[in-house]
């Protein structure tokens, strides 16, 4: 609480944003909004043209929520991912930094204070959707559940919104992407309790599915999902998921927060290989095998196999996370090699390159996949043997390495914002090379054509075509090799002086 | 005060500012002078923890403001050239939302707060929104904030820009009374004409390098072969031929009752002329040395960038 207390931060936001006259008109118009959505609320109720019964999901109470939800979680997201962009581009964020406020202090200040007005604004009409709640008897203590999810909601969105702000150059930019994801999660939470999906502690992604049951809203959801084993509300992994991701990002923003933007470097060595054994460990613990063994409970479903195909992909993910947190800073990279030429750093250093923490990354991922196996209680998850999937985790290694030591190049080049036009020319890369493999391949009768298991890592995925994928690997790995050649001389480069204006 | 050690930073393609060593004694104005894109700016980011060097170091009041920036920015204000302030708060409001940022003692932040309001001369405007505040306002109020926490050290990077000419002399004016109150100042600017008669050292930067760092009378002396002396009289003597005449005495040019000569001899000897010029008839009014302009000294010691 001391962060909170008397934190300069978040009371300077308190000053700007919740001046009285200003306070005054909101919680009016936020309540005139509530009076509005109840009034039409009751008219429809009362022409029977919404519901023939009354029942509790259809109280007014959820008519209020739901435009609350979307407005604070709009509110929070928009302002915090424009917040410490715009201020950089308004240079008052230099001045912040030349204070003597810690990160922790920046950050709780803004977390907090950023979106305050969204706070304010929605906090004024709890009183009225919990009294219209209460009058169409939804329970208090679901309804105090279900703000408090939100809260948790919203701060991690907040939290996720300060993260893209300190990355991006441009207040706005960003800001679909973030949309977007957030306008697709709650989807995608409730489209993994459908199908039997082997891993249904994923649902809690959304807190919705696990606050349905809170209003017996649909019987047909469970409201538990297995944990390493036991049945756990998802609720409670909710809060896991939220809290433990949270935490993750405010790891990233304690360490960059009060750095320029050219030096960020999103976690350190060490913290990415957390990062990576901590997702396989949650999605070892989300594991449920008991769907993957039951013919009878799983006809139609997700496969043994699929199951391994699902955790090579996740983890591949994961190998892209932890190089582009571990991209190290142009500058860093050229006194680390600098040094290490003189025998004074080595080549794992926390400012070298981030590869072979990559390969790290794939070893942590094979003692999942080792540890996911042995909890099925078979040798082999389906027709996946360890080989095949151990070979899987190399190519897919291969290929995200080339893809991140072209990131790492490209800081080193005169590009302006660099990884992102990496990121474009990457994708770029693999849109071509599916394009261009379909067209030669028409007519194949194959689902995958094979250049596409040349160029891109898909083969991998498919143990017959596990040559070709390997055969790709290889010439990636000539890639890489060159990759590093063009990192070296780069590196070797006698910098120019300045030119004057 | 202000220790500058090998300093360095380069980015991919180019260095920015290369092996600069400056040591800024307590109580200077040290003024940093060179054309755009010279490498000021980034040193100054550099010696207030903004920007990480690639190698070297800056301590400021002993303390290395990389390695212990929470303890190290108790003793620097900083302010940039273009900036912009919180407009939605009162002038108060940000000098104290400042003042806690520099976790200065609770009680003693409201007193601060008038003093310091009063030294930019803002009195008027104590509760007045900032987006009320007209850019020179704005400018006092970003060396309020600058200053107060009472630093030792104040590092400004061009400060004067894009204010008017009247705004400008209220920021000497200002900055002058600061270094009265015993602040070391690190200053840049491109406007030679800021600095005159305000800084006690200079620092000239080309390309990212220190071309020339000292005091200024130091530097002038080490580089000058001679002095340039005005002399004024009454009547129509040919002063010219009388100092043509005299040892150590060049470029004597006469306009009205005016002459102005270099001089190259000793202080002891410089003594001596103008009572040569009275024994030799000739009335002196006035006799002083022309002291360089900051600008003169820059033009003679730099590579002759652009400005």
């Amino acid at each position: 609480m001391n962060l909170l207390r008397r934190n300069p931060e978040l009371l300077r936001h308190l000053r700007s944003e919740l001046r009285a006259p200003r306070m005054v008109l909101a919680a009016a118009l936020a309540n005139v909004l509530c009076f509005l959505i109840s009034l039409l609320h009751s008219q429809m109720v009362a022409s029977r043209s919404y519901s023939d019964a009354w029942t509790e999901s259809n109280s007014v109470f959820f008519w209020i929520l739901i435009p609350q939800a979307l407005v604070l979680a709009l509110w929070c997201l928009s302002s915090t991912t424009q917040s410490i962009a715009s201020e950089r581009l308004l240079k008052t964020y230099d001045f912040l930094r030349t204070t003597r406020l810690t990160a922790g202090e920046l950050l709780a200040g803004m977390l907090f204070g950023v979106p305050v007005m969204a706070y304010f604004s929605v906090g004024c009409t709890i009183p009225f959707a919990i009294a219209a709640g209460l009058g169409s008897r939804v329970p208090l203590s679901a309804m105090l559940v279900t703000y408090f999810m939100l809260f948790v909601f919203v701060v991690f969105l907040s939290l996720v919104g300060l993260l893209v702000s300190m990355l991006v150059q441009k207040p706005r930019a960003g800001g679909a992407l973030l949309f977007l994801w957030f306008a697709l999660t709650p989807l995608f939470g409730i489209g993994m309790l459908g199908h039997n999906f082997p891993y249904p502690g994923l649902a809690a992604l959304s807190i919705v599915p696990g606050l349905l049951p809170l209003y017996h809203a649909s019987s047909s959801v469970s409201s538990t999902a297995p944990f390493f084993g036991a049945q756990v509300p998802l609720l409670f992994l909710s809060l896991l998921l939220y809290g433990s991701f949270g935490t993750w990002i405010v790891v990233a923003l304690l360490r960059n927060l009060r750095r320029e933007r050219e030096e960020i470097q999103l976690l350190s060595r060490w913290q990415a290989i957390g990062l990576a054994a901590y997702l396989n460990l949650l999605m070892l613990g989300f594991l449920d095998t008991s769907v993957l063994q039951d013919g009878a409970r799983n006809p139609y479903g997700f496969t043994a196999g699929q199951a391994t195909i699902f955790h090579l992909v996740f983890n591949n993910l994961i190998f892209y996370a932890v190089g582009l947190a571990t991209l190290t800073p142009a500058e860093r990279l050229k006194v680390w090699y600098r040094e290490y030429s003189e025998g004074k750093q080595s080549y794992l250093s926390e400012s070298g390159l981030p590869w072979p923490w990559m390969a790290i990354a794939a070893a942590v991922a094979f003692l999942a996949l080792l540890l996911e196996t042995a909890s099925t209680g078979a040798p082999a998850l389906g027709k996946w043997t360890l080989g095949d999937s151990a070979l899987s985790l190399f190519v897919f290694l291969v290929y995200a390495t080339r893809d991140v030591l072209f990131l790492q190049w490209c800081t080193l080049t005169r590009m302006k914002n660099p990884i992102l036009k990496g990121i474009l020319l990457t994708w770029l890369y693999y849109f071509a090379a599916g394009v261009l493999s379909s067209t030669m391949a028409a007519g194949y009768r194959s689902t995958t054509p094979p250049g596409l298991s040349l160029l891109t890592p898909t083969g991998a995925l498919m143990p017959g075509q596990a040559t070709t994928a390997m055969f790709g690997a290889g010439l990636q790995i000539g890639v890489i090799l060159y990759l590093l050649f063009l990192i070296r001389d780069r590196l070797t480069r006698a910098p120019a002086q300045v030119a004057t204006a | 005060m202000i220790e500058l050690r090998t300093l360095r930073k380069e980015y991919p393609t180019v260095v920015a500012v290369d092996d600069v060593q400056v040591t800024i004694p307590e109580g200077e104005i040290y003024g940093l002078i060179g054309p755009n894109g010279a490498g000021k700016t980034t040193t100054i980011r550099m010696a207030c923890g903004l920007l990480s060097p690639t190698s070297g170091s800056v301590r400021i009041c002993s303390i290395d403001v990389h390695r212990q920036p929470e303890l190290a920015q108790r003793n620097i204000g900083y302010l940039s050239d273009f900036f912009s302030v919180y407009e939605d708060l009162k002038v108060w409001e940000y000098l104290d939302y400042f003042a806690n940022a520099y976790k200065m003692a609770p009680a003693q932040i409201p007193a601060r707060i008038d003093e310091v309001i009063h030294q930019v001369g803002l009195e008027v405007k104590r509760d007045a929104m900032i987006k009320g505040l007209s850019r020179g306002m704005k400018q006092r109020m970003g060396i309020a904030r600058a200053v107060i926490h009472e630093p030792r050290v104040l590092l400004l990077d061009e400060p004067a820009s894009g204010l008017d000419p009247k705004a400008r002399a209220d920021l000497r004016n200002l900055l002058s009374s600061l270094r009265d109150t015993g602040a070391t100042i690190l200053i840049s600017s491109h406007i030679l004409s800021e600095l005159e008669g305000f800084c006690t050292s200079i620092g000239i930067m080309e390309r990212g390098r220190m071309v020339r760092s000292g005091k200024i009378d130091e530097i002038t002396s080490a580089e000058s072969r001679y002095k340039v002396v005005r002399v004024g009289w009454v009547g129509n003597a040919d002063v010219k031929a009388i100092l043509g005449a005299l040892p150590n005495v060049s470029n004597v040019t006469v306009d009205g009752s005016e002459a102005v000569f270099r001089f190259s001899g000793a202080d002891e000897e410089l003594a001596h002329v103008p009572g040569e010029l009275t024994a030799r008839g000739v009335p002196v009014l006035s006799f002083n040395e022309v002291k360089q302009t900051v600008e003169e000294l820059y033009l003679k010691l730099s590579t002759n960038e652009v400005m």
